[in-house]
């Protein structure tokens, strides 16, 4: 069996540093005011019996990915570890698969004139090194590795603890996996935000 | 309880006015095309004579649709890609080819129908009739395929699209087809019956719009979360776009219109009609594409649109070519020419 690579993110130990956002934007030149990775946080609650609740967000690099099957160029791959990737050349920047996309994972990078996303630091892979996101975490929240390899950090975390995925019900499939996560950061609250009942 | 989001994604929205207009005018020609070729293609009695101006209109409108899709796009010089690499799962690359080949089958239609070849007009006409309901598909499919949004994720939205274009296409061509007969000075009977017929049958494409916008809104009210959250946010904060603008002066004042009785018979009654269910259906376009991204996957923001002057003046530019193209089409192609007795007694043509 190949290799599927997957990413475990344990929200216990995530300090909302934004580490990940700034290492992520530096490693690989994304341009201002878009991300490929970026961490929303939400305060929830009234004084004093507020929360404060953090939520890393990435491609999930889906086993299923509507991003793939919507591109009507086949811009839009995924390599046989599962890793989904965009042909920057090819994309004619129709924004189909943004506006496609449940996780809002892509952006129109606009100095390429094409779609952009995480990439799971695929140079970074090819050179035996780890995603940049994953190496910069000081809270040590993120693993990354095979998960076919029962032997992997992210297959042991899988296994030992209560995880969950962003939006099962689309039906992608998504390999970015959740120890911790609070549906107040998962979801948006869309009656609050709309003034309706909360 | 509250929840406050830092750092909100705050994201721009992607698809704008031109993917709207975009619909807007591939559902006018589809629509006026499958309205127009009944009588000429499928013999239906009373629509005959209209054929030439539908399909100069239908050709007009569609040689600018895809135009604004291409300008829409990040790199407009390589759209010719769309034709080398079919995804067979993709609603934009099966519309890619249904466009270019329904434009070739209406081209090759207007051609014969000016040329008076009625057998191949007729061929060239079934293919595009048949076309013209894979368009109207097709872009429902585009967004009714998108898990995404709440607000287009319902497999009613290639019969909304459906049903939009015949309305639309049939007002503009009611529209557009009194001023032609006006000025070639038809008399009052001939210029009359065509319009009498369509204005009759938009009536019922007009309930059936409105039906089905019915059935859309009480589903996304009982569905999911999501679902519900786009029904209250058209009734609540799109209230004046959908409710008003869309709904009630682009569908329900027009049906008014059209059902009673010492209204519906008149000429003025039933463009004033044609010419809000026109209007409707562009809000409606407009409403469903912007609409539709407003509310954020994640965070607590609206999604911004930002209209920009750049859009504004290709869309403007992009309606008066249409114009200009229609007025010219249906001159070359739709007025029949004057036939003169010389003082030799042949018949010469002016």
């Amino acid at each position: 069996m190949g290799k599927r690579y997957a990413m475990v993110i344990d929200l216990r130990k995530c300090v909302g540093c934004h580490a990940c956002t700034v290492a992520c934007k530096s490693e690989n030149n994304v341009p201002l005011g878009v991300y490929r990775s970026r961490v929303e946080e939400v305060e929830s609650g009234d004084y004093p019996h507020v929360s404060r609740h953090r939520l890393p967000r990435l491609c999930n690099h889906c086993e299923k990915p509507t991003c793939l099957s919507v591109c009507p160029v086949k811009a839009t791959y995924q390599l046989e570890d599962g890793t989904v990737l965009v042909d920057y050349e090819r994309c004619i920047g129709c924004k189909y698969c943004i506006a496609a996309c449940p996780y809002d994972a892509r952006f129109i990078n606009e100095e390429r004139h094409s779609a952009d996303k995480c990439t799971f630091c695929h140079h970074r892979l090819e050179a035996g090194l780890q995603p940049d996101c994953v190496n910069t975490c000081v809270g040590n929240a993120r693993a990354f590795g095979d998960l076919n390899d029962p032997q992997s950090e992210v297959a042991r975390l899988i296994a030992a603890n209560q995880i969950t995925v962003l939006k099962p019900e689309t039906n992608n499939r998504p390999q970015v996996y959740y120890i911790g996560a609070d549906e107040r950061v998962t979801r948006p609250n869309l009656m609050q935000l709309l003034g309706g009942a909360k | 309880m509250s929840i406050y989001s830092f750092f909100p994604s705050g994201g721009e929205m992607y698809w704008g006015l031109l993917v709207a207009l975009y619909f807007f005018y591939t559902g006018l020609s589809a629509g006026i095309m499958l309205i127009t070729s009944l009588g000429g293609v499928f013999h239906l009695n009373g629509l005959e004579r209209i054929g030439k101006v539908g399909a100069a209109m239908a050709l007009s409108l569609l040689a600018v649709a895809p135009v604004h899709l291409i300008l829409d796009l990040e790199k407009p010089w390589k759209f010719i890609t769309l034709f080398g690499h079919f995804q067979f799962l993709s609603a934009m690359s099966w519309g890619a080819y249904i466009l270019i080949l329904y434009a070739l089958a209406l081209v090759f239609y207007t051609y014969y129908l000016f040329k008076d070849n009625k057998v191949n007009a007729r061929k060239f006409g079934i293919a595009a009739f048949i076309l013209a309901l894979a368009v109207e598909g097709y872009t429902g499919f585009l967004m009714g395929n998108i898990q995404a949004h709440a607000l287009w994720n319902t497999p009613l939205m290639p019969v909304i699209f459906l049903f939009s274009g015949l309305a639309s296409g049939t007002a503009l061509f009611i529209l557009g087809y009194s001023l032609v007969e006006k000025l070639r000075n038809a008399p009052q009977a001939d210029r009359y019956a065509g319009i009498a017929l369509l204005s009759n049958w938009l009536k019922w494409f007009v309930l059936v719009d409105g039906a089905l916008m019915v059935i859309y809104f009480i589903i996304l009210w009982y569905g999911h979360a999501d679902q519900y959250a786009a029904g209250y946010y058209l009734l609540h904060q799109d209230s004046l776009s959908f409710v008003w603008l869309e709904n009630v002066v682009g569908l329900l004042i027009p049906f008014l219109i059209l059902i009673y009785r010492p209204l519906a018979s008149r000429l003025s009654a039933q463009i004033l009609a044609s010419l809000l269910l026109v209007f409707g259906t562009l809000v409606m376009r407009i409403n469903l594409v912007i609409g539709g991204q407003k509310l954020p996957l994640f965070g607590d923001r609206l999604v911004n649109y930002t209209l920009t002057s750049g859009d504004v003046g290709i869309a403007v530019v992009l309606a008066l070519v249409a114009v200009v193209l229609m007025v010219v089409l249906i001159k070359a192609l739709a007025f029949e020419p004057k036939k003169i007795i010389s003082s030799q007694g042949k018949e010469v043509v002016s």
